[in-house]
Parts: structure tokens; C-alpha cells; sequence
């Protein structure tokens, strides 16, 4: 199959799961609930922390614990529309490239995710750092967002087609994902972090994390995609 | 033993003898010795087909005999582990892909997207199976299908009998020279069989079909070959004009007395 | 199962070493762990304690390196370590000789591989976690060595948990089988990140387990191949149950598959009937087209020609594979049709 043809498969799987989001917005709206509910959460959880610099200093991890669970909510459902009628099988049948299907749907799940962060970020900063005194670095937390989002989309969209059809698909995912995403995690809240706090010298720690950060991504998104294709053929 | 050359023997003769079933019509599938298993467990142990072009083959079968095995492996959606399979003259096993494109399948999931219009869903498969989807084509497949008055409607609108004739539009949009149909009457009311046969019937021309199905009326009507599998094996398979619908029924109902518990 | 075939778990082991040799293996293996022990207590030196890369204080007590005792559960606990870590390559290795054969006998090997992982995980967690309560006092620690073992340890149980998850075999295989590799993939990138990344609290934490003196690292070599062995062997024996426990299953599928029908030989001589009924049914135009690749052909075009070779049919519990099941089909086709109409 030429490439011009797999370049318009992927729009056309794309576009399918955009036009469907957008339709019913029924992922992104329980997405930005559970966020909500998240922050909620954690509003009794740092209740009594006074001290607006402890919270500063915890904010980077707290951030990415919003992103991993909304983002386990968001994958779960990813596949729903597709199982529901057995349209992945109809996708099957064409003479679709599986890691065509792959990358298609990685991307609609990277799209959502970062859609979702775009809401929850600013939610995040209003709830439990107003008036907090950030860094001049903290704008830099935009590339440890994008370089881990990447990661959670890839790594997830392979995990989430495995746990399509099981018994408990929602805990499943967790069990699945969280183990294999931590160290993509600890390298994402060491560099927001520090972005946060902004000590002096610690740029370059901030650089090493994002660097190894992408060194996931690179890995496990081409490990992913050669596997793809076994778990969608039998 | 005697049986080796029984077994070497029985093979050609069933070569021969499935040369004489297809005349000199070229065969749209031909399968030798088709094993699915995995570990001792056999889905399908030892199959030979051989459906000419044109033709339409009904398969039945208890539970468990392996018909939808069978049928997903002419669908290339999984290899066989053992045996030869070739499709509308191509080997299916060797190079898939190109394959693909000219089959289609219908079965009693309706493999559409609830939430895009029925033109939209025939857009985004016709364009999976290759560049810039065919308005004119969709629009023609709509109208044969009867549901052009409700193309810009949300599929999830749909009775199930809408939804089935839909894929049957669905299962065109590649212009497949063989069509495949997993229990495509399930969930239907007679109403809608009826029109769906009618549909079938449409179509019909310069396509064959393989079906399976529990409903043996129909299937036995439709069909111009019918082949019984049980536990993985086929029990006969033959044209059904040399073939009395009595003492086929008989042997049916007798087979699938015999379905896997 | 046709005659002559193995059970899918009669298929050799790895190493192809037969049985017997397991009890020496074993022995040999906990002979040398031991001497590494008793070694690492005797001989082997003192050794200062982690080297920090800067004094931090943990468990409100101010650290820089200590001599210690301590040190010596390294002996073992470094070797059970290394011995997880080729276990579960072992495991990522028989999966992708699955996803390449799709041969159950390769995730038998591999569901067995991530079993003794599990095991000598659980023991490197328990020995990495003593060592830090002996060293710093504290219970546990999120330095990159236990933590990478701990992701690790939740790698495998995930494995475990997904297997449980998924009821068809094959699907089960298949997907475990990827989840295996890219948990194996993903355990030294756990390693390397807790240790690339800079963390602004926790010092990274170097160990002096490179470059060892003799006299530490023989002990050392030993322990590792013992464990090594005794990892062998747990793999063997723990592979061997799971091999005769898939045929265990696959002989239960087929009896349960039976009991349906009391009488095993009555089902493959019903079906020997139906093939000739369904032969005569078809002869008019065409005959024994399709019906059957293993020799049932010979039944379809031969019905009214029977090939007798003296089996007596019904009562041969043994008449399961088709070499055996010609001359009953061969059998039965001569006796015609009779009540085939009873199932």
C-alpha cells in the first residue's frame, strides 16, 4: 500500500474519531468532570497546608496525578464507540495498515488528552496557586506537559486496545498502565517541578529530565507500534 | 498401513471430484486442508472448500463446529494455522492486503458508527479502502439499499432492520467480488429478512456469496452450494440442485443433535 | 489430540536437560549460595557503605557512609537481583517466540518464566528492603534501586492479573505475551530514569558494587551462579506442573466435550455416519466434496465400498484419532444408515 494512501487512511480514521467526539462530547465532558472532581479532591487534601510554599513545591506532582487518572478515564473510553457495534472489526477487513490504526488513533487520544489538560492546567493553577509566588520558569512546564502527554496518549492507546472485551476493562487499564508509565511520570514531575520552583542552577536538571522524558516516548511508542499489530490480529 | 494410501488416495479423488463440482467456472475460494488450533484444541481440523465463482454456499453447522472460524479466515481476519487458502485466484496467505480490498464482509454486528450519518459512515469506509471516497458510488449504493431518504441521519437512529441494510451498503463500498454474511438475519423481524433477501438478491450479480446462518429455510433457499460443518470438520458439502431439501434436513437436524456441549 | 501427537506440554525444555538432573542442579545451586554466604561473613571485607553524593539526612539522622555490617546481605541480595531480571528476559524472550510460532507451548514457558520472576522479585524486594532498614533505619525508601524493583514487582503482577482478565486461550497468549515484552522493555528504562533524573530531594546513590577485590568478587560469582541454578530449577519444576496442567485442561476439554455423548466411540461413529449420509445425500451431482482433509474422503467416495480392517468399533476407547477412526467410519458406513437419526 502506497504512502499516499496510508496518509489518507489516517485522516480519515482521525477525522472519524474527531467528528464523533465532537458530536456527542461525551469523552471530553466526563474528562472534565472527573478533573473537576479530582481538584475537588485534593482541595480537602491540601486543606491544611498553610504554607503556600510547600504547596508550590508538591504542585508538579499533584499535576500529573490530575493528568494520569483523568487520562485513564479518557482511554477507557476510547475504544467504546468501536466495540459497541464491532466497527473495529469493519476496520479490520480494509486493507488498513495496523499500525495505520495505531498512530490514527493515538493521535485522537493525544488530541483529547491535551484538550482536556488545556482545561484542568488553569483550573489547577486558579484552585491551589493563586496568589502563590511562582518562578519566572514556570511557563516551561508547557514541555514536560507535551513530551508526557505523548507518552501517556501512546503507551495507553496500546494498553487500552488490550483491555477492550476483559472482565473489570477500567481497572485493568490502571493495573496495566501505571507501572509502565511511572517512569515516565517521575521524570515529567521532576521537571514540572523544578519549572515551578525555579532554583537557581537547576535548569540543566530540568533539560535531562525532559530529554529522558522524550527517551520514553521515542522507545515505547516504537515498541508499541510494532506490537500493535498482534493484538488486533488474530 | 492401508490407510496411508486410503488417505493419498482419498485426496486426489476429492481433488478430482471438486474439479467436477466447478465445472470449468473459475473458484472464488479454494481451501486444502484448513486447521485453526491452537494447543490440542481444534477450531477447525482438516477443511477443503472449493466454491466457484458466481456461486452462493450456504454453511451450517451446530455450535462450535467452526463456521465462524471458518468464515473469519476467508474474511483474512485471522490465518489458519495449517493448510492452503486461496481467494478469487490470489493466495490469501501470501499477500492479504491486496486481497482485502475485494471482499467484504456483513454480519450480525452492524459495524457502524452510531453517532455519523449513513452517508458518513459509507464515506469513511469507502475511504479506508483507498484514497477519495466515491460520492456517486455512496449515493447509488444508498438509493439500492432504500435508505437514501435518511442519509443525513445519525445511524443511531436506525431500526436494527435499517442498520442491516445499511451494511449491506457498507459491505459493497469496495465493489467486493466476494461477499461474506455472519448470521445476518439474527435480530431481524420477518419484514426486514424479507427485505434484506430482496436486497441479497439485488446484489447478487457477479459476486458470490458464502453465508452462515442457523436458518436453514433460508440459507437452503438462497444458496446454489451448502455445506455442513461439525467439531471442525465438514460433513458434506454439495450443489444443491442434485441434492433432496428432505434428506438434507434430516442430515442437518441430525448434525446439529451432535453440537459440541 | 490425534495419536502420536505430544500434549502441547510434552514439548522439551529449553535446555533440553532431562529430569533427573534437577535434584544435583538444585543442590549444586544451594551449595554455592551457601558458600557465598558463609564467605561474605568470614572473609570477605568490611566495606564502607554507600557513597553519597551529598550528606541528606534521612530519618532525622545525618548520613555520609557508614562501615557495615549490613553490606553483606549485597551477597545475596544483588545476585537474586540479576537472577529476576534474566528470568524476565527469559519470559520476554519464549514471548516473542510465541508472536512469531503462535505455539502454546511458548507461553506455557513464558507464563513459567514470569512465575519465577515473581518469586525471586518478591525476595529481591524483601532483601533490598532489609538492607535499607539495616543501613538508614528506615523502612522504605523511593531510591532508584527499590523503586525500580518495586515497579518491577507490579509489572509482574499486572502480567498475572491480565492473564486472569482474558478467558480465550489464544487471545490471552497474544496479549500476554505483548504485555511481556513491553514490561521487559520497560523495567531497565524504570532503572535508568530514577537514576538520570535529578531529584531535588533524594540523592542518587551509588553503591560500591563495581570493580569489586577478589576477595569479594568470588563470593559474589558464586552466589550469582547459584542463584542462578536455583532459579533454573524453579523454573523447570514450576514449568513441568504448568505443562501437565495445560494437559490436564486440554484432556478435560475433550472429555467434557464427550460426556455430552456417553459413549465416546459412539460420537466419531455418528459422525462417520452422517459423512456417508451426507456423501449419499450429495451423490448426485457432486460427492465427498470438501468433507474432510484427513482421510474421511475415502468414506465419501468409497460409501457402498467399504475397506473392513477389523476393528470392532464401538467399544475401542481408543478410536480417537482418525488413523484409528477410518476403519470405524469404514465400519459404519458398511452398516448404513441405521439410526442415524438418534442423537
Amino acid at each position: 500500500m502506497g504512502r499516499p494512501v496510508a496518509w489518507a487512511q489516517y485522516r480519515a480514521l482521525l477525522a472519524k474519531d474527531l467528528r464523533q467526539e465532537l458530536r456527542t462530547r461525551e469523552m471530553l465532558t466526563s474528562m472534565a468532570v472527573y478533573a473537576l472532581l479530582v481538584l475537588t479532591v485534593y482541595g480537602a487534601a491540601l486543606s491544611q497546608v498553610g504554607d503556600r510554599v510547600q504547596t508550590v513545591s508538591l504542585a508538579g506532582g499533584m499535576l500529573w496525578a490530575l493528568i494520569v487518572f483523568t487520562s485513564l478515564l479518557g482511554l477507557n473510553r476510547s475504544f467504546s464507540h468501536e466495540t459497541e457495534s464491532g466497527c473495529l472489526e469493519g476496520i479490520l477487513l480494509a486493507p488498513v495498515d495496523r499500525a495505520v490504526v495505531f498512530a490514527a488513533k493515538a493521535t485522537s487520544n493525544l488530541i483529547f488528552l491535551l484538550a482536556v489538560e488545556a482545561l484542568s492546567v488553569p483550573l489547577f493553577f486558579l484552585f491551589f496557586l493563586s496568589g502563590a509566588e511562582l518562578a519566572a520558569t514556570t511557563p516551561l512546564i508547557a514541555v514536560p506537559l507535551a513530551v508526557g502527554t505523548v507518552g501517556v496518549a501512546g503507551v495507553g492507546t496500546l494498553l487500552s486496545t488490550m483491555t477492550i472485551d476483559t472482565r473489570g476493562r477500567d481497572v485493568l487499564l490502571a493495573i496495566l498502565f501505571i507501572p509502565v508509565a511511572f517512569p515516565l511520570l517521575y521524570a515529567c514531575v521532576s521537571a514540572t517541578t523544578t519549572a515551578f520552583l525555579g532554583v537557581e542552577g537547576t535548569l540543566g536538571g530540568f533539560w535531562t529530565s525532559c530529554a529522558v522524558a522524550g527517551a520514553y516516548d521515542v522507545i515505547m511508542i516504537a515498541a508499541a507500534w510494532g506490537l500493535y499489530e498482534f493484538i488486533l490480529d488474530a | 498401513m492401508g490407510s496411508g494410501g486410503a488417505h493419498r488416495g482419498a485426496g486426489e479423488r476429492a481433488a478430482a471430484v471438486s474439479a467436477a463440482v466447478a465445472g470449468d467456472r473459475p473458484l472464488a475460494v479454494e481451501a486444502r486442508g484448513l486447521v485453526k488450533r491452537f494447543g490440542a484444541h481444534r477450531g477447525l481440523d482438516g477443511v477443503d472448500l472449493a466454491v466457484p465463482a458466481g456461486a452462493f454456499l450456504s454453511i451450517f453447522g451446530p455450535n462450535g463446529a467452526g463456521k465462524t472460524t471458518l468464515l473469519r479466515i476467508l474474511a483474512l481476519l485471522s490465518r489458519p494455522t495449517r493448510g492452503s487458502l486461496s481467494v478469487l485466484g490470489a493466495d490469501a496467505l501470501e499477500e492479504p492486503d491486496a486481497l482485502r480490498a475485494r471482499i467484504g464482509l456483513i454480519s450480525h454486528r452492524s459495524m457502524l458508527y452510531g453517532d455519523l450519518t449513513a452517508r458518513e459512515n459509507l464515506e469513511f469506509f469507502s475511504s479506508l479502502y483507498g484514497g477519495a471516497p466515491d460520492r456517486a458510488r455512496i449515493d447509488e449504493l444508498l438509493r439500492v439499499v432504500e435508505l437514501d431518504h435518511r442519509r443525513t441521519d445519525c445511524v443511531r437512529t436506525f431500526s436494527r432492520g435499517m442498520q442491516q441494510r445499511l451494511s449491506i451498503a457498507r459491505a459493497l463500498v469496495n465493489d467486493p467480488e466476494l461477499v461474506l454474511l455472519d448470521e445476518p438475519y439474527s435480530g431481524l423481524d420477518p419484514h426486514a429478512a424479507e427485505l434484506f433477501d430482496q436486497l441479497i438478491d439485488r446484489v447478487r450479480d457477479g459476486r458470490t456469496f458464502i453465508m452462515v446462518s442457523h436458518d436453514l429455510e433460508k440459507g437452503f433457499s438462497l444458496c446454489t452450494h451448502a455445506l455442513i460443518l461439525a467439531r471442525g470438520r465438514a460433513v458434506v458439502c454439495a450443489e444443491r440442485a442434485g441434492v433432496d431439501a428432505a434428506a438434507f434436513r434430516d442430515l442437518y437436524l441430525a448434525t446439529v443433535g451432535m453440537g459440541v456441549a | 489430540m490425534t495419536r502420536g501427537e505430544k500434549p502441547a506440554g510434552a514439548v522439551r525444555g529449553p535446555v533440553g536437560l532431562p529430569d533427573r538432573l534437577l535434584p544435583i542442579l538444585l543442590a549444586a545451586g544451594a551449595l554455592l549460595t551457601a558458600v557465598d554466604i558463609v564467605w561474605a561473613f568470614t572473609l570477605a571485607p568490611l566495606v564502607q557503605g554507600a557513597q553519597l553524593a551529598e550528606p541528606v539526612v534521612i530519618g532525622g539522622v545525618q548520613v555520609t557512609t557508614k562501615l557495615l555490617l549490613s553490606q553483606k546481605i549485597f551477597y545475596l541480595h544483588v545476585p537474586v537481583a540479576i537472577a529476576s531480571f534474566v528470568a524476565m528476559g527469559f519470559a520476554a524472550f519464549f514471548a516473542v517466540r510465541f508472536l512469531m510460532t503462535r505455539e502454546r507451548a511458548y507461553d506455557v514457558r513464558s507464563k513459567t518464566a514470569m512465575e519465577v520472576t515473581l518469586v525471586l522479585i518478591a525476595a529481591t524486594m524483601i532483601s533490598g528492603d532489609l538492607w535499607t532498614c539495616f543501613e538508614w533505619g528506615v523502612w522504605w525508601v523511593w531510591e532508584p534501586r527499590l523503586t525500580t524493583y518495586f515497579i518491577l514487582m507490579l509489572l509482574v503482577i499486572a502480567y498475572f492479573i491480565l492473564r486472569n482478565a482474558i478467558d480465550d486461550p489464544e487471545r490471552r497468549a497474544r496479549f500476554c505475551a505483548v504485555f511481556g515484552i513491553v514490561a521487559f522493555i520497560d523495567a531497565p528504562i524504570s532503572f535508568l530514569i530514577t537514576r538520570l533524573v535529578p531529584s531535588s530531594i533524594h540523592p542518587v546513590v551509588f553503591r560500591t558494587d563495581s570493580g569489586l577485590p577478589p576477595m569479594m568478587l568470588i563470593p559474589f560469582l558464586l552466589g550469582l551462579f547459584g542463584m542462578l541454578m536455583i532459579a533454573f530449577v524453579l523454573y523447570r519444576v514450576a514449568w513441568r506442573v504448568n505443562a501437565d496442567a495445560l494437559a490436564v485442561e486440554e484432556l478435560k476439554e475433550r472429555l467434557e466435550e464427550q460426556d455430552a455423548r456417553a459413549n465416546r466411540a459412539a460420537a466419531e461413529e455418528a459422525l462417520a455416519r452422517l459423512q456417508a449420509r451426507g456423501a449419499a445425500v450429495a451423490s448426485g451431482a457432486a460427492a465427498g466434496d470438501g468433507a474432510g482433509g484427513d482421510g474421511a474422503g475415502a468414506s465419501g467416495v468409497s460409501a457402498g465400498a467399504p475397506v473392513v480392517s477389523g476393528a470392532t468399533g464401538s467399544s475401542e476407547f481408543g478410536a480417537v484419532s482418525p488413523g484409528a477412526g477410518e476403519s470405524d467410519r469404514a465400519y459404519a458406513s458398511e452398516r448404513g444408515d441405521a439410526a442415524a437419526g438418534e442423537e
